[in-house]
């Protein structure tokens, strides 16, 4: 944990975002909260959508509250104050609003659990950490269930991946799937992306680019659905795509099918996130000679890991760091609770 | 009925300029949802709205930094009357509610300050003194929302035990951890818990027997144990859990107190915020006026409407998108009581129509209007006439005219305006021109205003009916142009002079050189001209 600490030191805002439920990304966050404002950091905390209550609202299994330090500021729904044992006195509040209520900027007076809620759009998100940098040191984002998101590095400078036996009570299965995560986040920088094709991912559009750097935006609505009509537009000189949405099964087999007649063929993606193919079809890519790039890498931190899985049963704890820590070099793999 | 329909409202451009109007705060958008008009009898009232919105625009001129800040602060207002309700009701306010309300006189108490100087807001506008709720929530926080210590008598020392003992019970928590720690060699993780593997049988036999520690989770191949709290510790977290349950209690009562602080002041916040409200939206008014242009406009006993260069700022906004200008408009209204407009297609008409509803409605609404000047006498109602079959009613444009006409003419002795543009011009045109003489004399025998348009012959010269022609293309223009070949819409508005000039009672006889103008077939309107029995194009061309 020690390392994990000082490695987030040098950001200004983390996200933590869980592969799934009960990955003990709140333990992890626990564990940041409490490390960094013992080494004299305020920290900025907020989630994006609903998070810190009691129990499980999906799986009803019990959760361990958020628990804040004194000083820390948070983020939240004016609607979740009071639930917790922290008392918290309210700074500021912000036009943005969750289902919740409006947020609020709160910072806490008497340490204790607290239930935090935040905004839910990325753009708001954005928002709301640019208001905590205002009263904190660090800002750390608690990432609910499928809104890995708020990873994106348009949000935070960095981002942990919490993941654990909660996925499969086979060790090895966790470790695939976990490692699969941490390679879509950490998809390489594209080399070839010129700043025309980076504005055009950046507004959400597709498009192909040629090897001389040519942009041209293509016609078609969505390639959610893998069109065939793209392969058209594809080639040895227009060999680069970048997809404005979200890299799909559908449309990796698409490309997989097709990667043999346009040699060198390049898929650039906004960032990690925006991968939705599952690992087969990303093998499958990978089998074919497609690279997949990000037009913004995500800067993962590290990876911690929650060895208990559904009904208290665990995995080996020590065995399933050092085996996602052996597939993911250089990343770091901390169990919090070890 | 109302001042105007909706449809009238589109037709003369009112929606845009309504559209353009736009107040920063909840409470000025509220205030113009329902902003009234001035009526006939409302003179005083609205020649004070003028002079009101004269008097914020002179104040930007001379100090445009402290309309600025006004509002920036007016643009932070939130709607607290939902709260103020909550609390007038008896109910108890939440941290986040008081809040808001704190936040709320925040603002004020800054707007207060900032337009103390303001010698164009009457006294009726100021804003109420609310220094009483506000002493009663700066108590804990500075800028924000706490329930401070000194907010409850006992409150600080409630707390103050509560922290001591819950500082106690973790130092103890703590050396009994060190304790185990140093008999094991083993450290508590981040929740408190000791784990051991199973296969360090001795470790664990060791661990199980200590009678600090409790049995908390077990797998197959892991221990956890937990602290077993001592009966000391069982005591303190009972008596730290008594304290909260006073606190808590003594918060609710800070907090039932400041909202019944809020339900007292209700009456004078619902105040702040109805002025608030009409301060934000005077200032929307000259902000609308600084964008158009603008005049005072004055009130006459006579039944008229006098404009003098009048420039359209929904036209003219959509000419400026162009390049293009409007050029202003002048005419008079009332000599008689219905004024005949002829002239040249695509020479204005129903612009002109547009503009003299247009400046009347926004001078009833309390605007300022965008011309040199502008006198009137305030009117009842203005109706557009309208055009454009209602398939949704399947009535044709001639069915759905008719219809509403029929709603409006027996409204003709209430001083309003009548705008028709080129009526029964759905019908043919023996019925339709027989149609329109008799509208308009009926008209005529009323006190309301009527402004129409008309190609119809023997309008314009009806007995009573002032006779207005719009001064379209001269003839040396003309010659001009027909020497260069047809040209397109662009061309013709370079040329066309739209200003009014007196009519002689006869409609003038330019649609077919707009035509060629426009590039129609010349066979077809040297056959035009032949079923005039008037002299051949070719010839009028040389």
């Amino acid at each position: 944990m020690k390392e994990l600490l000082d490695r987030a030191v040098q950001y200004k805002s983390i996200a933590v975002v869980g592969l799934a439920k009960n990955t003990g990304k709140t333990v992890t966050v626990n564990c940041l909260l409490d490390g960094l404002s013992n080494r004299g950091l305020t920290v900025g905390l907020t989630s994006t959508g609903r998070d810190g209550e009691k129990a499980d609202v999906l799986t009803d299994l019990p959760k361990p509250p958020v628990v804040l330090p004194r000083g820390a500021v948070v983020a939240t729904a004016g609607g979740c104050l009071g639930q917790g044992t922290a008392r918290l006195e309210i700074l500021a509040s912000l036009d943005i609003s969750n289902p919740l209520g409006e947020i609020v900027l709160a910072r806490v007076r008497e340490p204790g659990t607290a239930e935090i809620s935040g905004p839910e759009r990325t753009r708001d998100v954005q928002a709301a950490i640019d208001a905590l940098l205002d009263w904190s040191d660090l800002v750390l984002i608690d990432g609910a269930l499928d809104r890995i998101a708020a990873s994106a590095p348009a949000v935070t400078e960095a981002a942990i991946l919490a993941t654990g036996a909660v996925l499969s009570y086979d060790l090895e299965r966790v470790v695939e799937s976990t490692v699969f995560s941490a390679r879509k986040l950490l998809l390489p920088a594209s080399v070839r992306l010129t700043p025309q094709g980076a504005g055009l991912l950046a507004a959400g559009r597709s498009g192909v680019q040629s090897r001389d750097g040519t942009v041209k935006p293509l016609p078609m609505a969505t390639l959610i659905d893998g069109p065939v009509e793209l392969l058209d537009y594809l080639d040895a000189q227009w060999s680069c795509l970048l997809v404005g949405g979200a890299l799909t099964n559908e449309l990796a087999r698409l490309l997989a099918a097709a990667a043999q007649r346009i040699p060198g063929l390049e898929v650039v993606v906004r960032d990690g996130t925006r991968i939705f193919a599952d690992i087969r079809q990303w093998q499958e890519l990978e089998r074919n000679g497609v690279s997949v790039t990000a037009a913004a890498p995500i800067n993962l931190l590290g990876v911690s890991v929650n060895p208990v899985g559904k009904h208290g049963r665990r995995i080996p704890g020590a065995a399933l760091v050092e085996a996602i820590a052996k597939m993911l070099p250089g990343v770091l793999v901390v169990d919090p609770l070890a | 009925m109302n001042f105007i329909d909706d449809a009238s409202a589109e037709r003369i451009g009112l929606t845009r300029i309504r559209q353009r109007l736009q107040p920063l705060s909840p409470y000025g958008r509220l205030l113009k949802s329902r902003m009234p008009v001035f009526l006939p009898g409302c003179e005083e009232l609205v020649r004070a709205e003028w002079a009101l919105v004269h008097g914020v625009l002179a104040a930007r001129a001379l100090e445009p930094a402290a309309v600025d800040a006004v509002e920036m602060r007016l643009r932070s207002l939130k709607d607290i009357r939902g709260i103020v309700r909550k609390a007038r009701e008896g109910l108890v306010l939440e941290d986040v509610e008081l809040f808001a309300v704190k936040r709320f006189l925040q603002l004020t108490e800054q707007l207060a300050q900032l337009l103390a100087p303001a010698d164009w807001l009457p006294r009726r506008l100021q804003l109420p003194d609310l220094s009483r709720l506000r002493e009663a929530l700066a108590a804990g926080s500075n800028s924000g929302f706490y329930i401070g210590d000194s907010c409850a008598a006992n409150l600080a020392a409630l707390r103050r035990e509560q922290r001591r003992l819950k500082d106690r019970l973790a130092e103890m928590r703590k050396r009994s951890r060190q304790e185990i720690e140093a008999l094991t060699g083993r450290t508590f993780n981040h929740q408190g818990r000791l784990r051991v593997n199973k296969l360090e049988g001795e470790l664990l036999a060791k661990v199980a027997g200590l009678p600090q520690l409790v049995l908390a989770a077990e797998t197959f191949s892991e221990a956890e144990f937990a602290l077993k709290p001592s009966a000391e510790m069982l005591a303190l977290e009972e008596h730290i859990g008594r304290l909260e349950t006073d606190i808590s209690a003594l918060e609710q009562q800070v907090r039932q107190k400041l909202s019944r602080e809020v339900a007292v002041a209700g009456p004078r916040l619902l105040a702040a915020c109805r002025r608030l409200g009409r301060i934000d939206l005077l200032l929307a008014k000259a902000r609308l006026a600084g964008e158009t242009g603008w005049c005072l406009p004055r009130l006459t006993g006579d039944n008229c409407i006098r404009l003098a260069e009048f420039t359209n700022p929904v036209i003219g906004e959509h000419l400026a998108a162009q390049g293009l200008s409007f050029q202003p408009l002048s005419l008079e209204l009332g000599r008689t009581p219905v004024t005949v407009i002829t002239g040249a297609n695509m020479g204005g008409k129903s612009v002109t129509l547009k503009s003299v509803g247009l400046a009347v409605a926004m001078a009833q609404l309390g605007l300022l209007v965008p011309a040199r000047e502008f006198e009137f006498s305030l009117r009842a109602f203005i109706y557009y006439s309208l055009q454009g079959e209602d398939a949704d009613r399947g009535l044709s444009t001639f069915g759905a005219e008719i219809q509403a006409l029929a709603a409006w003419l027996p409204h003709k002795n209430r001083h309003g305006l009548y705008l028709l543009d080129e009526p029964a011009r759905g019908t043919n045109p023996w019925e339709g021109s027989a149609l329109v003489r008799a509208i308009l004399h009926w008209l005529a025998g009323g006190n309301s205003l009527t402004l129409a348009a008309t190609h119809f012959p023997g309008v314009a010269g009806m007995p009573g009916v002032t006779h207005l022609q719009v001064a379209g293309l001269s003839a040396a223009d003309l010659q001009t142009v027909l020497a260069r070949g047809a040209g397109g819409t662009e061309a013709l508005r370079n040329l066309m002079d739209y200003s009014l000039v007196p009519g002689t009672g006869a409609v003038p006889r330019d649609a077919l050189k707009i035509a060629a103008f426009l590039g129609l077939e010349p066979e077809v309107l040297a056959l035009a001209e032949k079923e005039l029995g008037r002299k051949p194009w070719k010839e009028l061309r040389e």
